[in-house]
């Protein structure tokens, strides 16, 4: 009976004279819980001698309405947000099914009216076709060495160069940087004459170094990464300067270790663009000895004639199964370092 | 020995502005705990870092030790420095934070090693060794990077604000903490904090700030007692001092809104024809008036007081501190002399003595004067 020692004076006067003693005395809100008590079906019945479990029963009654309110509006806004998931979703995923569904096709499923939503026949041999008539495996190695070191060299110089213009005191930094985030908004389309023109003249025309120089260029990465070690607490960065540690020290013992997820989606975005990287590659090989994996399926395509797509697609998903593996890989790291950033406090 | 010189610096970040540091001079004895403190925007945290190396010194010398440390990068000034974020690296841990600096030194493995845990053992943080800053609380946190300053046994610590983030009862412990470490060490230190309890108590000097200004350094009871102008009495002490502006002296005494006040002997020549008047909150006798003069006061308003009776004030609200009490009043007779601040501070020694509504007169037993016009105390002036 606590619940009734709160009431003023004022309240408690109200009950008292206009309904019996008996219902005025376990109650706190009299006007509102008297009512719904006796119009309600089934509490009344046992609550007779003692008013304190009608009131109880008002309220789990109560409470049982609000909830009913409160998932029929979740309900609302899980259906809504399911149907939105479901669309993105579908956006996404049907052209990706299609390109599983085709790498299993034989030739005239591909082109069997009305479409066909799976293989019939199942034709694995897509693969092994792919596998062994082109020269697939020479095509993967290409591709590694060109997305590794273009990887490795652009993550280094990006961390470098935004370090530098993030923590380093030189006249014309801000200049030099808008510069250097400018050269994002020029489509590479507009510098491919020039460094065609560059490289044929040093004569690295169908090499490693014809199409990983002229794209070791960073810009995104600097811009990345110098707007993240802006946002670094400075005095970590003086503790780190009062305790002795040299530039390149803070820079691996300091900066880097506290900037993991940003850097692992630097190394990320920079692996899937390289890998991915296919008019410069076209142009620079010329035979077909360095070219990597994304020129080589133009060549199945060109091979087989634009009507075989079963090959292509299947040449297509394995290009993509390395990427694939590297995001899980890094995916981990990433969210692992998002948390812990959002704990720290 | 290792003494640290100011000698007038002086940190400009904008030519147009006032310096942010105005040509400070300040001697820090060998092993001396001085607190610098102040209002925010004071300077005191870029004078302390001008000290670390962490900004450049635009005018003036540091001397470090005897060395002019002026040029030197802060890695070669062989001070520590506890920041007021703590700023531990979030990746390592407890033991890796503190041993960083030693292995940036090229400290043989093993003798980091022992340091560490000496330093660990006596603040008591032998368990949270392997632990990162994440997992740790605030007073824990504030340990290990104590811990970071002291493990590297540096010739001055420099602490800016270490104990702000800290809650009430933590702080108040922590300061003690704080205070006992520096006198067993025995090294060298600046304190830099806006908090006058802490200044205070801390401190073996107190520097006080004011514009990138220095104030006055002295012993805080000597500062408190003798307050080198009308801003050091006001920022020193809590509640602050109540100040009576433009206080005419006649002959040698003050007379305002009911006080007469004789000045000491050797002010009374310093002493132009109006002073600055500050008494303390616990400076004043009380006498509550009888309920029938509280009355009559009521009724006939304002009322001049006789000579001396003290001053008549009404109580406007009581801060209640359990053991002691202040009553923050407003005079309530028109005078020309103004009181700074609209209100007074005034302590009552037993709680429920007054109550808010109440009149009293109340008379000054000690008071500091003031230069009307520089605001200067007059015991620092010349005749």
């Amino acid at each position: 009976m606590s619940n009734t020692d709160p009431t003023t004076p004022s309240t408690a006067a109200i009950p008292a004279t206009t309904t019996t003693p008996r219902t005025s005395a376990g109650t706190t809100g009299p006007a509102r819980t008297t009512g719904p008590a006796r119009t309600t079906g089934p509490a009344p019945l046992p609550s007779r001698p003692d008013p304190t479990p009608s009131t109880d029963e008002v309220e789990k009654d109560r409470a049982r309405r609000r909830a009913r309110k409160q998932a029929n509006g979740l309900l609302g806004v899980k259906v809504v947000s399911y149907l939105g998931a479901l669309l993105a979703a579908l956006v996404i995923a049907l052209p990706l099914y299609f390109v599983v569904v085709t790498s299993f096709k034989t030739h005239p499923d591909i082109y069997s009216d009305p479409i066909s939503w799976i293989p019939h026949p199942f034709a694995p041999e897509n693969y092994s076709y792919v596998w062994n008539e082109v020269d697939f495996g020479q095509f993967l190695r290409n591709s590694v060495v060109i997305t590794a070191v273009l990887t490795v060299v652009k993550v280094v110089l990006g961390v470098l160069s935004a370090y530098a213009f993030a923590f380093l005191r030189f006249p014309g930094r801000n200049v030099l940087f808008l510069l250097v985030v400018g050269t994002l908004m020029v489509p590479n389309e507009i510098t491919i004459i020039s460094n065609y023109a560059a490289v044929a003249q040093l004569g690295w025309r169908d090499s490693f170094p014809g199409i990983i120089v002229p794209l070791a260029g960073v810009a995104f990465g600097t811009y990345l990464m110098r707007n993240h070690f802006l946002s670094l607490p400075t005095e970590i960065m003086e503790a780190a300067t009062m305790d002795g540690a040299g530039f390149l020290r803070t820079l691996f013992r300091v900066v880097l270790p506290m900037s993991w997820p940003t850097l692992m989606a630097f190394v990320l975005i920079t692996a899937v663009t390289e890998w991915n990287q296919y008019l410069w590659p076209f142009l620079m090989s010329d035979t077909g000895r360095v070219a990597p994996l994304q020129v080589g399926l133009t060549l199945l395509q060109n091979n087989e004639g634009p009507t075989n797509w079963g090959p292509v697609m299947a040449g297509t998903l394995l290009a993509s199964i390395p990427m694939i593996v590297i995001f899980l890989l890094l995916q981990r790291s990433m969210i692992k370092g998002l948390t812990a950033g959002a704990v720290k406090g | 020995m290792v003494e640290v010189h100011l000698q007038h610096i002086s940190r400009i970040f904008d030519e147009k502005k006032r310096p942010a540091v105005n040509r400070v001079s300040l001697d820090v004895r060998d092993g001396e705990f001085l607190t610098l403190v102040g209002p925010s925007g004071s300077g005191k945290s870029t004078c302390l870092r001008m000290i670390a190396g962490l900004e450049p010194v635009d005018e003036g010398t540091i001397l470090i030790g005897g060395k002019d440390v002026t040029e030197s990068r802060a890695r070669d000034r062989n001070v520590a420095m506890v920041f007021q974020s703590y700023a531990l690296y979030p990746n390592m841990t407890a033991r890796q934070n503190m041993a960083f600096a030693l292995e940036n030194a090229k400290v043989p493995k093993a003798e980091v090693a022992a340091r560490v845990d000496k330093v660990a053992r006596m603040l008591e943080l032998e368990d949270l060794l392997d632990s990162k800053p994440a997992a740790m609380s605030g007073g824990q946190r504030q340990r290990v990077s104590m811990g970071r300053a002291i493990v590297r046994e540096p010739q001055v610590f420099l602490m800016d604000e270490p104990l702000s983030n800290l809650d009430a009862r933590l702080r108040v412990s922590t300061r003690a903490q704080i205070a006992s470490l520096q006198r067993e060490l025995g090294v060298t230190t600046i304190y830099v904090t806006h908090d006058q309890t802490e200044a205070m108590t801390m401190g073996d000097r107190v520097a006080v700030l004011k514009d990138g200004e220095l104030q006055q350094v002295d012993a805080p009871l000597h500062l408190y007692q003798y307050p080198g102008n009308t801003f050091v009495a006001g920022f020193i002490g809590s509640p602050s001092i109540g100040l009576f502006e433009a206080v005419p002296v006649d002959e040698g005494t003050a007379r305002w809104g009911g006080v007469a006040v004789s000045l000491p002997e050797h002010l009374v020549g310093r002493a132009k024809d109006r002073v600055v008047v500050g008494v303390r909150p616990e400076e004043w006798d009380i006498a509550p008036q009888a309920p029938w003069a509280r009355e009559r006061t009521e009724a006939e308003g304002t009322e001049t007081a006789s000579e001396a009776t003290g001053m008549r004030l009404k109580v406007e609200h009581i801060e209640q501190l359990g053991s002691e009490a202040y009553a923050y009043c407003v005079p309530v007779q028109e005078s020309d002399v103004r009181l700074r601040g609209g209100r007074i501070a005034l302590r009552v020694e037993r709680s429920g003595e007054i109550e808010i509504g109440d009149v009293v007169d109340a008379t000054p037993r000690t008071c500091s004067f003031f230069d009307a016009e520089s605001e200067i105390n007059l015991e620092y002036l010349g005749e």
